[in-house]
């Protein structure tokens, strides 16, 4: 028998119940929440209980019996006697096994679960397709690595993951990245990953092996007992915002030059463009985040879409500037549905956003310099085992939208069998995991247009489809609802006090978990997991096996 | 085994021999909190027992003895009873008793050197006790010791208490005489105790026990148990109540205890009286402290609290030593805090560690509701 470090208590104000459970713990020994216990039961049976809160108690009857034992208020009075204490901790129930649910008996002895008694009582044994999701630290030191069940990860059984917590402790982007890693190591001739790059460059790297300071021995031995192994992405094709000028090598991205360089001569990087025959189908993402109550901005752009005199965005733009100077002619063309108004609104719009470089044309010369490509071009990386990135970071937030948008309906149209060339590539693109931090630009709670219907298209529809949506915001409350809800997993990193008195969400969780999640230190989470018993496990995971160019972490 | 309850074997043995067991309806005799002390405070003798001579009250020397000074007082002893009413039982003759239940027990708690007490479980005794009239003779009691036994999963032992020689037919309080016999019973666990860890060698001058309650233990029960009184050297009773009403002769004449007492301020304690009666006689030393300030309390004698030392060596002859008493008087009052306030009604004559050994003693009782569902 194990060592005991107390002993359930059940009184008549705080039972023990099938759900929950008390005991008291020995002197000093040191215990947290999210620490799991086994419990010695009735018929043998061993009962699991995961520690919610902890309470230190005394017999004082309350705050005068101490005001009164400092000799009457004297602060510098120093008892002879320790009032008796002890602490107390509160645990909820995972796990019998032998099934029982019969509340725990007064006086039980309460033991440290052992690994496999906690993965067992966590409901992360004889999974399916196991995919690492960290693991967790004991106050008696023990790690117990947890897994997700891929189908609920990545479907067919549930989909969808969100990760929520606040900027600047690159929590968020490392957990995705971690899991986007171990699904290659794990699941090498099924999934495809799509990963837009919102922030610096710090996932333009993603196949460069990490520097020896940045990957200790610890930190490799950390990937280990997730037993994956520490190396960066493999078959990673980067594609950058087209750039014009020579002197950016034609890209706007902030990746470093050498390992621009590095790519280009891999032959795996890519700088986009929207010519503007394409392009012109794409404007109406251009104007997600204008209020177009009456969707007039829409029909504007649904006409321009129609439009097929336009070669050059120049030409558009001139054709618009038409529209806006004779009064009635744009009207007319549609039977006066649009007004000129309208039409000024929309130049106006459409004049200040296709601005930046990547609306041009595909050149015809220096095309191994410019290394120009379509975003449908992007279809063509996409394969089991393979990892796109996607440059947005030096667009303005309208373009990063359009990109956005763009992609996911490729995406879609892909795995519908929408575009004719596209349909003998079904299979060839597996299952795709999108990773998109600042969810909340792309579905906000309200408003967000088109992009947030393709988004809503994925969660609720991906599942089947095997479009997969690894979203990340630092505010869930910010968040489309369906969105959210559509998400078998959900990950919490640190969040404000006033966030997670905000969102719904976080009620799910209890008070500590609560007051836990807003101090929670870097590089660690709480996860929950359609197959977990416990509504929260906390968990650690390893640091990144890519290059992480200095300045980001 | 089919379990029966002690009415059930009351009936089984007695009904058929010419009694008459009655149910009575089963009541815990022990509402008054200060019941277990009342009737055990023995008067004072009003004649001062201290050397050097000291007839004016004092205030205790603390500087010496602040409460980060090691203490001598090291165990603590309380012993404790529940009483039940819960049968009536008719003779043959058609006499009419009360037959009484027990619970008696008796915890030692010792202080460790981090300050944190411990119980020390060879000193810790429970008894259940049943006590009929001494009208039911021996043999009937055998018979029903052994039927309890046969029947019975908790442990029962059977006693008696006197009718007198009259028979039982004065005027007599036979609950009281019947709780006084189960008092007595916890006397015996509690001199049991002292007798061991004298044995044990526990007990030394830098190492003593406190008693709650007082050190006079009735002439019977030392003799019952051949307790000679010098195995309470190194014991300090320590009494949370005690009559004020009688006089204190040796000091001011005419005046009680009460009124003196009333005088003391937080610190002070009286000379010490002679106290003892029987073997106690001239050997026991009696004195008063104040432990908790007057003016923060209720009623006049709140924090005022009795304590009885045994005279050792000279002192038999002298009185005790007034040093001993100023520093067993500061030890006490550096136990003072921290209090029971607000779970004891007692709090302000309580010092914790008694109060700890209390709690732990009680919490080791058949809850009331099983206990009565074993009568």
């Amino acid at each position: 028998m194990s060592e005991i470090i107390g002993r359930v208590v059940a009184t008549e104000k705080n039972p023990s119940t099938t759900n929950s459970v008390q005991f008291w713990v020995e002197k000093d020994r040191v215990l947290k929440p999210f620490d799991v216990v086994m419990i010695r039961h009735i018929k043998g049976s061993h009962t699991y209980a995961i520690i919610t809160e902890l309470r230190y108690l005394t017999d004082s009857a309350g705050y005068l019996s101490d005001w009164v034992s400092a000799d009457f208020g004297d602060v510098s009075a120093e008892p002879r006697n320790e009032r008796i204490g002890t602490t107390v901790a509160d645990a909820e129930i995972l796990y019998n096994d032998q099934d029982l649910e019969m509340p725990i008996r007064n006086g039980a002895p309460v033991e440290w679960a052992d690994a496999e008694g906690i993965r067992r009582a966590l409901g992360v044994v004889n999974l399916r397709h196991p995919v690492p999701a960290g693991w967790f630290r004991m106050s008696n030191g023990q790690e117990v690595v947890i897994d997700f069940e891929g189908n609920y990860l990545i479907g067919p059984e549930g989909a969808h993951l969100n990760i929520a917590g606040i900027s600047g402790l690159a929590t968020k982007t490392s957990y995705a990245m971690f899991l986007c890693s171990a699904l290659q190591q794990r699941r090498p001739a099924d999934v495809s990953l799509v990963i837009f790059n919102v922030k610096g460059f710090d996932l333009l790297s993603l196949d460069e092996p990490a520097k020896p300071e940045d990957l200790t021995e610890a930190d490799k031995a950390n990937w280990a007992k997730c037993d994956l192994k520490a190396e960066p992405f493999r078959n990673v094709t980067y594609f950058y915002p087209y750039a014009e000028s020579d002197a950016q090598a034609f890209n706007q991205s902030k990746v470093p030059r050498d390992l621009h360089k590095r790519q280009i001569d891999n032959d795996n990087c890519y700088h986009y463009v929207y010519p503007v025959a394409y392009g012109k189908q794409l404007l109406s993402l251009l104007l997600t985040d204008i209020d177009d109550g009456t969707r007039t901005m829409e029909d504007c752009a649904a006409e321009i879409a129609d439009d097929r005199e336009a070669g050059s965005w120049d030409a558009l733009r001139e054709m618009l500037a038409e529209k806006t100077k004779a009064a009635g002619k744009g009207s007319a063309s549609k039977g006066g549905a649009i007004t000129v108004q309208s039409w000024r609104k929309f130049f106006r719009l459409l004049r200040t956003r296709t601005k930046n470089p990547i609306f041009a044309g595909l050149a015809g010369s220096r095309t191994k310099e410019r290394r120009q490509c379509q975003t449908s071009d992007i279809l063509k990386h996409l394969g089991p085992g393979k990892v796109v990135v996607i440059d947005i970071e030096p667009l303005p937030e309208y373009l990063q939208t359009l990109v956005v948008g763009d992609v996911l309906n490729l995406i879609i149209g892909a795995k519908l069998g929408g575009g004719e060339e596209q349909q003998d590539e079904q299979l060839d693109i597996g299952r795709i995991v999108i990773f998109a931090d600042e969810l909340n630009k792309y579905a906000p709670k309200q408003g967000g247009g088109s992009l947030t219907d393709s988004l809503l298209e994925i969660t609720e529809r991906g599942r089947s489809l095997g479009i997969v949506l690894f979203g990340a915001e630092q505010f869930r409350s910010g968040v489309h609802d369906r969105v959210l809800g559509n998400c078998a997993t959900n990950v919490f990193g640190r969040t404000s006090a006033v966030e997670i008195r905000k969102d719904s969400a976080y009620r799910m969780l209890n008070q500590t978990q609560q007051s836990s999640l807003s101090r929670l230190p870097q590089g660690s989470l709480m996860i929950q997991h359609p197959v977990f018993t416990s509504a929260v496990v906390k968990v650690n995971f390893p640091r990144p096996a890519y290059a992480q160019p200095k300045g980001t972490r | 085994m089919v379990l029966k309850t002690v009415s059930d074997v009351m009936k089984d043995v007695f009904d058929g021999a010419g009694f008459k067991c009655l149910l009575h309806d089963k009541r815990n005799l022990d509402d008054d909190p200060y019941s277990e002390y009342a009737n055990s405070d023995l008067r004072i003798k009003g004649k001062l027992f201290e050397y050097p001579a000291n007839n004016s009250i004092r205030r205790v020397l603390t500087a010496g003895v602040s409460e980060k000074t090691p203490t001598i007082m090291t165990y603590f002893m309380d012993g404790s009873r529940r009483v039940f009413r819960f049968s009536d039982i008719i003779l043959g003759d058609g006499r009419y008793y009360p037959v009484l239940a027990g619970q008696v027990g008796v915890a030692v708690l010792r202080r460790n050197e981090d300050g944190s007490m411990a119980p020390m479980r060879d000193y810790v005794r429970y008894e259940n006790i049943l006590v009929f009239p001494d009208t039911v003779d021996t043999a009937d009691r055998d018979v029903m010791r052994s039927a309890l036994t046969g029947s019975m999963r908790v442990k029962f032992d059977v006693a008696a208490y006197e009718t007198g020689a009259s028979g039982g037919t004065g005027s007599e309080d036979y609950i009281n005489k019947g709780t006084k016999k189960i008092l007595d019973r916890m006397h015996d666990l509690e001199l049991d105790a002292v007798r061991l860890m004298m044995d044990n060698r526990d007990l030394r001058p830098d190492s003593m026990l406190v008693i709650d309650g007082s050190l006079q233990f009735r002439r019977e029960v030392l003799i019952r148990n051949k307790f000679p009184i010098h195995q309470l050297t190194n014991v300090v009773g320590i009494s949370k109540s005690f009559t004020p009403s009688q006089p204190v002769a040796g000091m001011t004449s005419g005046k009680h205890l009460g009124t003196i007492l009333q005088d003391l301020e937080f610190g002070q304690r009286t000379p010490v009286f002679k106290a003892g009666e029987d073997a106690f006689a001239d050997v026991l030393g009696v004195w008063y402290l104040r432990i908790r300030p007057r003016r923060k309390l209720t009623s006049p004698l709140d924090g005022v609290i009795k304590i009885e030392v045994l005279a050792s060596g000279d002192e038999r002859e002298n009185g005790l030593d007034g040093d001993r008493v100023d520093n067993l008087s500061a030890l006490i009052l550096s136990e003072r805090n921290v209090t029971p306030y607000g779970s004891d009604a007692r709090w302000a004559n309580h010092i914790y560690p008694v109060y700890l050994t209390e709690s732990y003693l009680k919490s080791g009782f058949l809850s009331d509701v099983y206990f009565k569902g074993l009568l």
